[in-house]
């Protein structure tokens, strides 16, 4: 019985040098996530939740590379929608300073200088702020692979474990929107900026988090009327929700 | 990141009226938006719904639709709409639905609010150019809507060198010659003052002014020599300075002769008549000169000034009406001393005879050279056998002449060298009789040019008899006004602007608005109907308009609307041809969307909505749609 119990204490124990704002944020998030607080079945409950009726965030993340093992976040743009719209004035953008200096050639993506990134927070105080800004809400993201991948690697470094993560990827929406109108799909034409494009959306800057964050959060709003549905109501399900348990 | 990195921040500050805004109020406008999205068909502002904001379209477009479902705008990229209803305090009268899926920022109305107050720009652009508030639009236009100023009247007086300006050569006598001499000299080369030398030295000025106040009033003699008489305090301008520096010279020294020097020679008298010329009489200027032309070289010659003149009336800032009115004068001008010239060619006509024209030139709202547009009534003892060689060379030679001089054939061959359009009176008058009780296309088009008719030569009361009968058939066929309405609603206003379902292809593969057909046009055709309605006897549109308001066919707004659509519809196209000719290209009706200001483009819209609606009002009034 000890030993049971120890265990789940060991599992639930978290990194014993963290801020305490940090700790703070980390358990919020936990008790607001919505697919794991209060009862049972919540995944389900979730999915069948309305898009309309859901508090979501867009996010996106600029990093020194694509290397999952050692390239580290540097950026990242956060843009709320609430009820189908969004506010200029909650989108946000953070600089995080990485451990390892920038290469040049990723310089040229991101466009964030040496002098940008050393004035930008640690990496903890980074995913703090993410853990604020996200909790409670449903994450949206274009190819969400990376965007999921930095920051379960930045949380195993810091909290010492994965965190949970609810998330509407635009991409696979758009995936379900050409299957449904019998569009031939290629990996080209799945680039958000191909997709902006072929909607009709302005063209915006790639390569900025918040830029970014924005292109994604106007796309999920162009794609609610291009899906072909029945009833006015869009459930998240429909949006092809994925629940990452921690 | 600062929110100026973002690219809607970018785009924000290129909308006007955004762009005029100091940095500070950018960034707290920006930060105050809302991104929403509308979906194709659906409805974004709801009549009686309460809206709160002021929207900007950043991609996709919309439509404005009135009460009965017509639609009276349509909007797209950087376009602002809601001020309306916010002005109202929220109360949506008309929809407003996304045509396209649309992306739409929108401001808070506090916001929208406060910059009114605090900005006059912004006010002004929100509040420039309203319907049924009419302030002194006209001078607003003229201020702040078009590119060329009238800054300019002021500075091109500054700019202009005197040794451009000078008509009089300078006419050299020697001191000792005699006054009678001096008057027999100044009468032959027609100048209005002499130099006086010694020894091929210049001592003074005589000028004719001298001679009634030195000679006749002194009682001087008529052998005295001019030495006597001439001012001695000779004052010159260099041919180096500025028209406004000739004109101060004069007004402080109370002198209207000016002798022009370059290095020490005398290049020429400037006078007081030369500065008003220039100033603002340049087409009266042309005017006289034209009616003095004796041949057609000279006619033609005079013709190719009419562009520099268009160009200089627009740049000092004149309205549409005046300048249109005097290019039309030109032309009119061009006209009677062409029929002159004939009569003395062909000698006095054998039968009175009223030469008619019909158009823009009638209507006084000539612009650039257009095509001709005219006809004879002969007396009705007109004998064809006995007289019509001398009509028909008459007519050949006037319109040829027209021709020559840049009013090229009429396409429609609706010249007085047609014999159909070279008749006596009684067979106008059937004419008439014919188009208006048995309306067909054919009829209804030439119902459109022959309802706008001037007399500028002749018997004056042929016209005005013809006219008279016109009016009579009228009031018992009012039948012709249901199809005269329906013909006016053919050219319609672009609802939209700009995008590619309003431009039209012209020449090349380049698109553009016909400011003529589009824009003038429909103004022009709906004053015809209202005037007709009336019996009204006025063709100039304007006057037209105010005909119909005195005889309650029109309302005072409306009135007022149209008057102000009109001058703003015809100025912005007398600054695009004025534009060309100065580029050396030649005019023509049609603008590219690039040549115009956020606010002209606005501007533009508001005057296309204000078309709109009274077409509507005159179809629903001459149930026209039911005939069309």
């Amino acid at each position: 019985m000890n030993l049971f119990f120890k265990k789940i204490r060991n599992r639930n124990k978290i990194n014993e040098n963290l801020s305490a704002t940090t700790r703070s944020n980390y358990e919020q998030y936990l008790a607001s996530h919505p697919a794991t607080c209060n009862a049972n079945n919540h995944e389900e409950k979730l999915s069948e939740k309305e898009l309309g009726d859901t508090p979501l965030i867009a996010v996106d993340f600029e990093t020194t590379g694509l290397n999952e093992t050692y390239d580290e976040i540097i950026s990242m743009g956060f843009c709320p929608i609430v009820d189908n719209k969004i506010r200029l004035a909650d989108c946000l953008h953070i600089v995080i300073k990485p451990e390892q200096a920038l290469s040049s050639e990723n310089v040229a993506i991101h466009g964030l200088t040496d002098d940008q990134v050393n004035a930008g927070l640690s990496p903890e105080l980074g995913l703090s702020k993410f853990l604020e800004l996200t909790k409670g809400k449903v994450i949206v993201a274009h190819y969400h692979q990376i965007e999921r991948t930095f920051i379960q690697n930045l949380a195993k470094k810091i909290l010492g474990r994965p965190i949970p993560l609810s998330i509407i990827d635009t991409f696979e929406v758009a995936k379900t929107i050409k299957r449904q109108n019998q569009q031939p799909i290629t990996s080209n034409s799945l680039r958000l900026f191909n997709l902006r494009n072929e909607i009709g959306l302005p063209h915006y800057k790639a390569h900025n988090a918040l830029e970014d964050a924005i292109s994604t959060a106007e796309l999920l709003l162009a794609q609610q009327a291009l899906l072909d549905l029945p009833n006015e109501k869009i459930f998240l399900k429909q949006l092809g929700l994925i629940n990452y348990k921690k | 990141m600062e929110i100026e990195n973002l690219e809607i921040f970018q785009y924000l500050t290129n909308c006007e009226p955004i762009s005029q805004l100091d940095s500070k109020t950018q960034k707290k406008l920006a930060l105050s938006i809302e991104i929403v999205y509308f979906k194709r068909g659906s409805i974004i502002l709801q009549p009686g719904s309460i809206n709160q904001w002021l929207y900007i379209i950043r991609s996709g477009a919309v439509e404005r639709t009135q009460t009965d479902g017509s639609i009276v705008a349509q909007f797209a990229e950087k376009d602002i709409f809601g001020q309306a209803s916010l002005k109202r305090g929220g109360t949506v009268e008309r929809k407003i639905q996304a045509i396209e899926d649309t992306l739409l920022y929108r401001f808070p109305k506090e916001i929208f609010f406060e910059l009114i107050q605090t900005n006059s720009y912004v006010k002004f652009y929100f509040e420039g150019f309203q319907t049924n508030e009419q302030t002194d639009n006209q001078s607003n236009h003229q201020s702040n809507a078009v590119t060329l100023d009238s800054h300019v009247q002021s500075a091109d007086f500054n700019r202009t060198q005197v040794k451009t300006l000078i008509h009089e050569k300078a006419q050299t006598v020697d001191h000792k010659i005699s006054v009678a001499e001096c008057a027999r000299i100044m009468q032959t080369t027609g100048s209005t003052s002499l130099l006086i030398t010694q020894n091929e030295k210049v001592l003074g000025i005589v000028t004719d002014r001298a001679f009634c106040t030195k000679v006749v009033a002194q009682g001087l003699s008529h052998e005295s020599p001019v030495g006597l008489i001439m001012s001695d305090n000779l004052l010159t301008i260099d041919a180096q300075n500025s028209a406004s520096e000739a004109l101060l010279t004069m007004a402080r020294h109370n002198i209207r002769h000016l002798p022009v020097t370059s290095h020490n020679d005398i290049l020429g008298v400037l006078t007081a008549t030369d500065l008003i010329h220039r100033q603002s009489n340049n087409p009266i200027y042309l005017i006289n000169e034209i009616h003095k032309a004796k041949t057609l070289e000279q006619l033609v010659r005079h013709s190719r000034q009419i562009p520099k003149a268009l160009i200089q009336m627009v740049k000092n800032g004149h309205n549409a009406k005046d300048t249109s009115y005097s290019i039309s004068s030109i032309g009119r001008a061009i006209n009677q001393r062409l029929i002159k010239l004939a009569e003395e060619k062909f000698g006095p006509p054998p039968v009175k005879y009223a030469w008619i024209i019909a158009g823009s030139l009638a209507r006084n709202e000539q612009t650039i050279h257009t095509d001709q547009d005219n006809g004879l009534i002969l007396d009705d003892c007109y004998d064809e056998d006995k007289h019509g060689k001398y009509f028909r060379q008459l007519a050949h030679f006037v319109c040829d002449g027209l021709n020559d001089c840049g009013y090229i054939y009429c396409p429609g061959d609706v010249m007085a060298t047609n014999k159909k359009w070279r008749q006596p009176l009684s067979q106008w008058k059937s004419y008439f009789q014919q188009w208006i009780v048995k309306p067909e296309p054919k009829a209804l088009m030439y119902a459109s040019i022959f309802f706008d008719l001037r007399c500028i030569y002749g018997e004056t009361s042929f016209l005005m008899a013809l006219n008279k009968q016109v009016n009579q058939l009228i009031a018992s066929n009012k039948k012709m006004l249901n199809y005269m309405a329906s013909n006016a609603l053919h050219n319609t206003p672009p609802l939209g602007l700009f995008r590619s379902f309003v431009l039209e292809k012209h020449g090349s593969e380049e698109k553009a608005l016909n400011m003529k057909k589009r824009g003038v046009v429909p103004i022009t055709d709906l004053a015809r109907v209202y005037a007709l309605s009336c019996e009204a006897s006025p063709i100039n549109t304007q006057e037209r308009l105010q005909t119909a308001f005195d005889n309650n066919a029109l309302s005072q707004s409306g009135l007022m609307d149209l008057c102000d659509a009109f001058e703003f519809l015809s100025f912005i196209r007398l600054c695009h041809q004025a534009k060309q000719v100065e580029k050396g290209v030649d005019a023509n009706n049609y603008l590219l969307p690039e040549e115009l200001s956020s606010l002209e483009r606005r501007h533009l819209k508001d005057t296309f909505e204000i078309i709109r609606t009274y077409q509507k009002a005159l179809e629903s009034r001459y149930q026209a749609s039911l005939i069309a």
